[in-house]
């Protein structure tokens, strides 16, 4: 496979060559010790999979595919840790993954170079993943590199964050846009335009061109939002300082927040889910769009709803072989579904993963088996080989950082995913991560949200959908019939949590491994379990609070319980706790210990060596001795005799007998 | 005119309930259960459902280092009674284990001796640990201590009280009406009903449904998390109390751990690194706000709220779960005369009644903000 195998080509029809390369600048980076080959315009993750690096690791058996939300950390020694999906590809790097790895004749060096000659180039990063997946990302404690102030932070650079940035100038106000790729537009352009909409392309170059307002915006490009206090956000920004990419971290302090941080694509239930080989829709667009990344060239695509539909008429077009589009829907109505009649496209319905595994270990290629998706029927298709298989799922509304903020969540059955509830003081939400569903809806929300914080008038934000009779709605997150016998783990979510549905299930002990497993859970993982029926849709909203929104890591910095002043009372005062416990008028006095020992301060004194009730005990140790003096200090309730009275305290189980020796006054007060 | 027989299924369909009690911890459900079990009443839950997933607000656990043996003696009774009871629900739903009880201040180290004397006196076993890993200062571990299963035991507590027949409402979808005669209404599903008697079981229900100026004097919120962390090396104890950190720890699984954080959110994360990371860094995999309530004199408080017949049960501590049987009699008046006068003892604040039942509290300055 050549270093460029896994691209279409630059002029590639629906712009699915990568818009963001520049095809005549190449360049080599090593990564692990291989040496990768890209463009300028590739992330480190877009170069890895072009070079056809498809697998993040193992977990136990299962090779994991690498993924824009399931990536390691990469370092090239200087700069700290990077993620590889926001850390631009440059020249001469030399970066290697953070992180557990094994195998070493797949890295560097003369057995790299001989594996390489032998069995080709490694399709693997190599790590070696637990129940402890990736590891964390320190930007998460890390130290604030620069402070940002300004009117609106807008997190999210697709059209309703842009459409809030434009609002924002148009108002002379101050915004920071905040977006994790490089570049703006989101997700449009997978959806495209409906009826008389301008095209995504026109939507999004007339927002671009509209950020020129009155205010300012500040666009903060490969930056990532990770925390959020109120309205001052925490951003982890990849820069290129002297040629190398760097972490920043930045602190946007604004006077009102925009959350438009998009939806989620979820991941079909089915066992062998995150075989590579297998992508999520919206990704495999993504990659195609941005950087031209579409490994091998044959493809199988499975969806609920219509828009993937979209996306294989365009790749069929741009030269891949389009197997099938198999649709878990029973009877589909859609525009898209009649163009790829029309192409002459195998369709099916009803139909949906059943599960998936590699051709051959460390080779590329897969095998998908597909069955009935229709009332938890079980019953096979034969089973097709392809390269790829682009696995469309559900939508989830992205609201970590609404989490963050003290949002709430709930899990909305219409929609059957975790939706946000109620509002925050100065944070609101925008588009997808609203809820929404249209482009419009979109458009005008990140507008009224704006608006709104500025107390003026916003039209208002209509989400209407196309019709039922002209568009079949999208189905739920397809979910394969349950085999404990299959091969290949099903996990919930594409990200870190690594959680299977057989750990969701509760155990023979009736515990779910969502409850015992402590990992970060994923948005995606909480929807998964209410729809196998692992977790109640009550609960959805309450455990996306306290699972999926946190930040950072937990380490000892050195605290210490405070040295607390001994009084230098020469008599000390009983403790409040001992108050009325010996009576309403207790004696203090000293002790001696007949064995010449120190009693410690709680040792019961009795009457007899016999007893050792505490209701029944007549005084107790609340103090040291004098220095050099044995027994101790007791607070006595009924004293048999004065000095000399022959006393016994109760050591650890101990009778000591002991002698009241003297008999002290506590100060007034 | 005789009611369809669907009606009887529903105890909504009755009129009223001698007993409404709020909370969303374990003790609260016991306690409703307990209320109609053993005394026969007709009791309304009402609090977030018991769920399995959520974060440990509660690390319910049979022993607390208490300093008054009368305490110590109601609370080795009283857990007794309720780790049978838990344990007939099903396997796994309560375990054994050996606490470690830690204090590093001389006061904390005063009264964590004294509970060791008093403890030894009534039977339980505890010995010293010295283990400068864990901290220095004097560290007990406590034998054979019930600790409730966290997971396992909500469905379980769930089933039991709906076996019984009392009635469990998600507060998210109920609309209440306390009144200071200690009466509510309850509104559910469109349907109105009343209860004779409000009870505030715990911290959470006395911060929820509790005005302040209805609070008694000696409460004071304290704020407070849970957590949930992924810790590389193993607890020295499956349950360790650090008192004068703020820091609960329980061992969830060979990993997994659970803490309750008490005290200043500003220095939260740093006195829980310094008590449980052991050198490594926790994941955190989980995180909530826990509000509790302590009083000024460290003693629990059982009576009636300010100016109000409303029923308040609060800073009971780590084993308020373990009470739940004392407080159902207490509160359906068969408890026998020495638990009867220790609950009257806890009371609201009256004179100097309560400094006759103080108990052993932690410093001020650690845990609670300026």
């Amino acid at each position: 496979m050549s270093e460029h195998g896994n691209r279409l080509p630059g002029d590639a029809p629906h712009g699915l060559g990568g818009a963001e390369l520049d095809r005549k600048a190449p360049l080599q980076f090593r990564l692990n010790g291989r040496t990768i080959h890209g463009f300028a315009g590739d992330t480190v993750l877009s170069a890895a999979l072009a070079n056809g690096i498809q697998i993040a690791g193992r977990h136990g058996d299962e090779a994991l595919a690498l993924d824009e939300s399931f990536a390691p950390l990469v370092s090239s020694g200087k700069g700290g840790a990077l993620p590889m999906e926001r850390t631009p590809a440059l020249n001469g790097l030399n970066l290697v993954t953070i992180g557990t790895r094994r195998d070493p004749i797949a890295s560097g060096g003369l057995l790299g170079a001989l594996r390489h000659k032998l069995l080709g180039p490694a399709r693997t990063l190599n790590h070696r993943f637990g129940d402890t997946p990736l590891a964390s990302q320190p930007w998460h404690n890390g130290a604030v590199d620069e402070t940002i102030e300004t009117d609106f932070a807008i997190v999210g650079g697709g059209v309703a964050g842009l459409s809030a940035a434009a609002a924002a100038t148009a108002a002379g106000k101050r915004a920071v846009l905040i977006e994790r790729t490089q570049s703006l537009g989101g997700t449009i352009r997978y959806f495209g335009a409906v009826d008389a909409e301008a095209s995504p392309d026109t939507t999004i170059e007339r927002l671009v061109a509209s950020l020129d307002g009155k205010g300012q915006v500040t666009p903060l490009l490969r930056a990532e939002a990770f925390a959020i206090t109120g309205t001052q956000l925490k951003v982890h920004h990849v820069v290129v300082e002297a040629g190398r990419p760097v972490s920043r971290i930045v602190v946007v302090a604004a006077k009102y927040v925009i959350l438009a941080t998009g939806a989620l694509e979820r991941l079909p239930l089915f066992p062998g889910n995150r075989t590579p080989g297998i992508v999520g829709a919206l990704t495999a667009f993504q990659r195609a769009e941005r950087f031209g990344v579409w490994p091998g060239r044959r493809a199988l695509f499975t969806t609920p709803n219509s828009f993937a539909y979209r996306l294989a008429l365009h790749a069929a077009d741009a030269g891949v072989e389009v197997q099938r589009i198999v649709d878990s829907r029973l009877s589909t109505t859609s525009r898209f579904v009649d163009f790829a009649k029309a192409t002459g496209i195998t369709l099916a319905s009803a139909l949906a993963p059943s599960h998936a595994e590699p051709l051959e270990r460390n080779k590329p290629g897969l095998k998908v088996g597909f069955a009935v998706a229709i009332d938890e029927i079980a019953q096979d298709s034969s089973a097709i080989e392809t390269d790829q298989l682009v696995a469309a799922g559900a939508w989830q509304p992205e609201i970590l950082l609404w989490l963050r903020a003290g949002g709430a969540a709930a899990w909305d059955a219409a929609n059957g995913w975790l939706g946000p509830r109620g509002a925050l003081p100065a944070v609101a939400l925008a588009g997808s991560a609203a809820g929404l569903h249209t482009t419009a809806a979109a458009l005008s929300s990140g507008k009224a949200a704006v608006l709104g914080f500025l107390g003026k008038a916003a039209p208002p934000v209509v989400d209407d959908v196309i019709e039922e009779a002209f568009e079949t709605p999208d189905a739920r997150n397809p979910v394969a019939p349950f085999r404990p016998s299959a091969r290949g783990a099903t996990y919930l979510d594409r990200g870190q949590s690594l959680i299977t549905r057989r750990a969701a299930a509760a155990s023979k002990h009736g515990v779910s491994g969502l409850a015992t497993r402590a990992v970060q859970l994923g948005l995606g993982d909480i929807a998964a379990a209410v729809d196998i029926g692992a977790m109640a849709a009550r609960d959805a909203g309450s455990v996306a609070a306290e699972r999926c929104a946190l930040s950072g890591e937990i380490s000892d910095t050195g605290w210490r319980v405070p040295a607390r002043p001994v009084p230098e009372d020469e008599v000390p005062t009983p403790p409040a706790y001992l108050a009325g416990r010996f009576g309403d008028k207790p004696q203090i006095w000293t002790l001696t210990a007949a064995d010449a020992r120190s009693f410690e301060p709680g040792c019961l004194v009795f009457e007899n060596s016999e007893q050792r009730d505490p209701l029944k005990a007549i005084g107790v140790t609340y103090a040291p001795h004098r220095p050099g003096a044995n027994g101790g200090i007791v607070l006595m309730g009924k004293v048999p005799e004065a000095v000399g009275a022959e006393l016994y305290v109760r050591d650890a189980g101990t009778a000591v007998a002991a002698r009241l020796t003297e008999r002290l006054k506590a100060k007034a007060g | 005119m005789p009611q369809p027989a669907r009606w009887f299924a529903d105890p909504m369909a009755d009129d009223s309930y001698d007993y409404l009690v709020l909370g969303s911890t374990p003790l609260a459900g016991l306690l409703a259960g307990l209320l109609a079990v053993e005394h026969k009443r007709r009791v309304c839950l009402v609090g977030e459902p018991f769920s399995p997933f959520r974060l440990q607000r509660s690390i319910d656990v049979s022993i607390a280092p208490v300093t008054r043996p009368e305490t110590l003696l109601l609370l080795k009774r009283a857990a007794a009674e309720t780790s049978k009871l838990v344990a007939s629900w099903g396997k796994g739903l309560i375990s054994r284990v050996d606490p470690l009880l830690v204090a590093e201040t001389p006061e904390s180290i005063a009264a964590l001796g004294h509970f060791r004397h008093l403890a030894i006196g009534l039977g339980y076993a505890v010995e010293p640990v010295a283990d400068r890993a864990v901290a220095e200062g004097l560290l007990l571990r406590v034998r054979d201590v019930q600790l409730f299963g966290h997971g396992r035991l909500e469905p379980a507590l769930e089933g039991w009280l709906s076996k019984h027949e009392v009635r469990h409402l998600d507060r998210a979808d109920t609309e209440l009406t306390l009144r200071k005669d200690g009466t509510a209404r309850i509104v559910h599903s469109g349907r109105s009903v009343e209860a004779a008697q409000v009870i505030l079981a715990g911290d959470d229900a006395v911060l929820e449904h509790l005005p302040e100026e209805a609070r008694d004097r000696s409460l004071e919120a304290v704020p407070g998390a849970a957590m949930l962390l992924d810790a590389a090396k193993p607890l020295p104890a499956p349950y360790v109390s650090f008192l004068d950190r703020g820091v609960v720890l329980v061992q969830d699984g060979k990993v997994s751990v659970s803490a309750l954080l008490t005290g200043d959110p500003a220095t939260a994360r740093a006195r829980l690194g310094s008590a449980a990371s052991r050198g490594d860094a926790l994941r955190l995999a989980g995180e909530t706000v826990v509000n509790n309530l302590r009083t000024s004199d460290g003693a629990p408080l059982v009576g009636p709220a300010r100016g109000h017949k409303a029923m308040v049960i609060a800073a009971l501590g780590p084993a308020a779960a373990f009470f739940a049987p004392a407080l159902a009699r207490y509160i359906a008046g068969t408890a026998p005369a020495d638990e009867a006068e220790w609950f009257a003892a806890r009371g609201p604040a009256r004179g100097n009644q309560r400094l006759l039942a103080a108990d052993y509290l932690p410093a001020d300055d650690l845990a609670v903000p300026a």
